[in-house]
């Protein structure tokens, strides 16, 4: 599987589609084969389960986290690093950004545009059909067109993540799937990745996809899992 | 129906208001509840014969509330610990009223400003009155985002049944968390008819009028009496509780909410030691499910009730128990959440 192509990788979706675990996830993937990778907690509109819950683990790792520090950390304000733009344009540096829900999570990237639009970046839409707000292909389309609007970038492809969290079965990833994969067509975008919880990966295998399958562990946890 | 979508918890609740036939809702945001203000405007502005203010204080929200429950309709307000103590003005005006509402808190640290993280410091203030005056709200305690669903419209009906303002007491946890919910069909209940009270215009009819005091403090007092009445009418039928495995515990645990949740993982945890332990979750918390709590009292004797407070729940379990069992705490505060692992810890200790 390859689906690292871009220094710059934008995660965006609606409100609780997935990104962060994603963003987590992919950042992790992405060490194993770049020396200095660094993900970026953009989330102004989340004050829990946010990238920087995972910040120790991806430290371990060797991957850079950019989030408020200290007790700022636990705040709920829309607070950006100086440090994010000189990422951005440091060629050496393979860049996560993880960034808020919905059109209003996305408005922090119009402060980067005129640094970003120029480079080796792609921006990738989450979407999990089992979400309100984008449970049918008009809805989708409106997400990724209200996203559009206020990023001012333009998406260039859709990460599928269909689940239902705990409650997620094969007919569930299959069936979020197959709507996903329409929105895509009328999207005129291509899957880069399907998600799949790592607890299926012996039973739901790549060949049932034409995509590529991308097996996610959970790092936001709840206090009694 | 019946179809299974992913919420997080105060989505959940705005769609369960929604579905319960609630048309007006009027709040302010404060995190860690912001969603459900988000959600109902979202929903909400695209409704027919429904209304959303982003009201410009907490104070405003519940009073615009006050204003839309006159007229017979479902309202709801929404906030976190210091919007809700902002609201006690209004909701004593409208448990005064004997009107009914719909109010959610979704706690956080406290107290004052607090933090953003969960905390159930806010369970003196839902139960015991909260503003001034002689009254109850009807509390539910949910524990998972189902129940927040499931619970958000029972308390609608509730709230009709008994002309009374019900609580939603949940915590940011809760709020914040993601699970699948299902919106099942529910069965048709039969609630009062509110035509006798509500403020429609009088055209054709005597003028009516709503008021939340009266100046001849007989008839207050008469008042007082009549609410009084209608609570020890609510605490002798709609108690709810969930019992686990409280026969032959070594100990009982009493929990609600995010805790009582952490707390089944304490349980199974506690097996695998040879430990049994017993949990009693009030699912509501007025009416307190106090007579379960006593004839667990009489059968096992020893009690420890875990809270993210430092002790408030507990006044009424040790009501409960009476002296006839040991009643030992433990709690977390300021927006920390104990872990299953010091739960067992402290089990530990009494045993």
């Amino acid at each position: 599987m390859n689906i690292l192509s871009k220094r710059i990788k934008i995660f965006v979706g609606s409100f609780g589609s997935g990104k962060t675990e994603i963003a987590i996830n992919y950042s992790i993937y992405c060490r194993k084969s770049h020396a200095q990778v660094a993900i970026v907690d953009l989330d102004i509109v989340n004050p829990y389960f946010r990238t920087r819950e995972a910040k120790k683990a991806l430290n371990l790792k060797g991957i850079k986290v950019i989030s408020p520090e200290g007790k700022l950390a636990y705040a709920d304000l829309p607070l950006i690093s100086p440090e994010i733009k000189g990422l951005i344009q440091d060629s050496d540096y393979h860049l996560i950004l993880d960034v808020g829900g919905d059109d209003i999570g996305t408005v922090v990237l119009g402060n980067f545009k005129s640094f970003i639009e120029d480079l080796n970046y792609e921006m990738l839409m989450v979407v999990n059909s089992y979400r309100p707000f984008t449970q049918d292909v008009h809805q989708i389309q409106q997400m990724a067109q209200e996203i559009e609007n206020s990023s001012r970038l333009k998406i260039s492809g859709i990460v599928s993540n269909p689940n239902l969290s705990r409650q997620t079965d094969e007919k569930v990833i299959r069936q979020g799937h197959i709507l996903i994969k329409q929105v895509a067509q009328k999207l005129n975008l291509p899957i880069k990745f399907i998600c799949i919880d790592e607890r299926f990966s012996q039973k739901i295998k790549q060949e049932n996809f034409e995509e590529p399958v991308f097996y996610i562990k959970r790092f936001m946890s709840l206090p009694w899992n | 129906m019946g179809e299974k979508i992913l919420m997080k918890g105060n989505e959940a609740i705005g769609e369960a208001a929604i579905r319960a036939g609630c048309r007006f809702y009027f709040g302010y945001p404060i995190t860690p509840q912001s969603e459900i203000t988000a959600y109902m405007a979202k929903r909400l502005l695209k409704m027919k014969d429904a209304a959303f203010v982003q009201a410009e204080s907490e104070i405003a929200a519940i009073n615009m509330v006050y204003g839309a429950i006159a007229t017979g309709v479902r309202a709801m307000t929404s906030s976190s610990g210091p919007g809700i103590s902002l609201k006690q003005e209004g909701i004593s005006y409208i448990a005064c009223s004997e009107l009914p509402c719909v109010i959610v808190n979704i706690q956080r640290g406290g107290p004052g400003l607090g933090s953003i993280q969960p905390a159930q410091g806010d369970y003196f203030q839902a139960t015991k009155g909260g503003g001034h005056g002689d009254y109850h709200l009807i509390v539910f305690a949910p524990s998972s985002v189902q129940e927040l669903v499931d619970l958000t419209m029972d308390a609608f009906d509730l709230a009709d049944k008994y002309r009374n303002p019900a609580m939603i007491l949940g915590d940011g946890l809760l709020g914040q968390m993601m699970e699948a919910v299902e919106f099942k069909e529910r069965p048709k209940v039969n609630l009062p008819d509110k035509s006798g009270w509500t403020l429609t215009g009088c055209k054709g009819r005597k003028h009516r009028y709503i008021v939340p005091f009266d100046l001849d403090p007989r008839v207050l007092e008469k008042l007082n009496k009549v609410l009084d009445e209608k609570y020890k009418r609510i605490k002798e039928k709609e108690v709810r509780y969930e019992a686990v495995n409280i026969e032959n515990a070594d100990l009982v645990i009493v929990a609600y909410g995010t805790v009582a949740r952490i707390v089944k993982t304490v349980i199974n945890n506690a097996k695998k030691e040879g430990i049994n332990i017993g949990l009693i979750r009030p699912i509501t918390l007025f009416p307190f499910p106090e007579k379960i709590i006593a004839e667990t009292a009489s059968k096992i004797n020893k009690f420890l009730v875990v809270e993210m407070s430092l002790g408030q729940m507990i006044e009424d379990v040790k009501l409960a128990v009476s002296g006839k069992a040991e009643v030992n705490f433990y709690g977390r505060t300021g927006g920390v959440i104990p872990s299953p692992v010091e739960i067992l810890e402290e089990v530990k200790k009494y045993l």
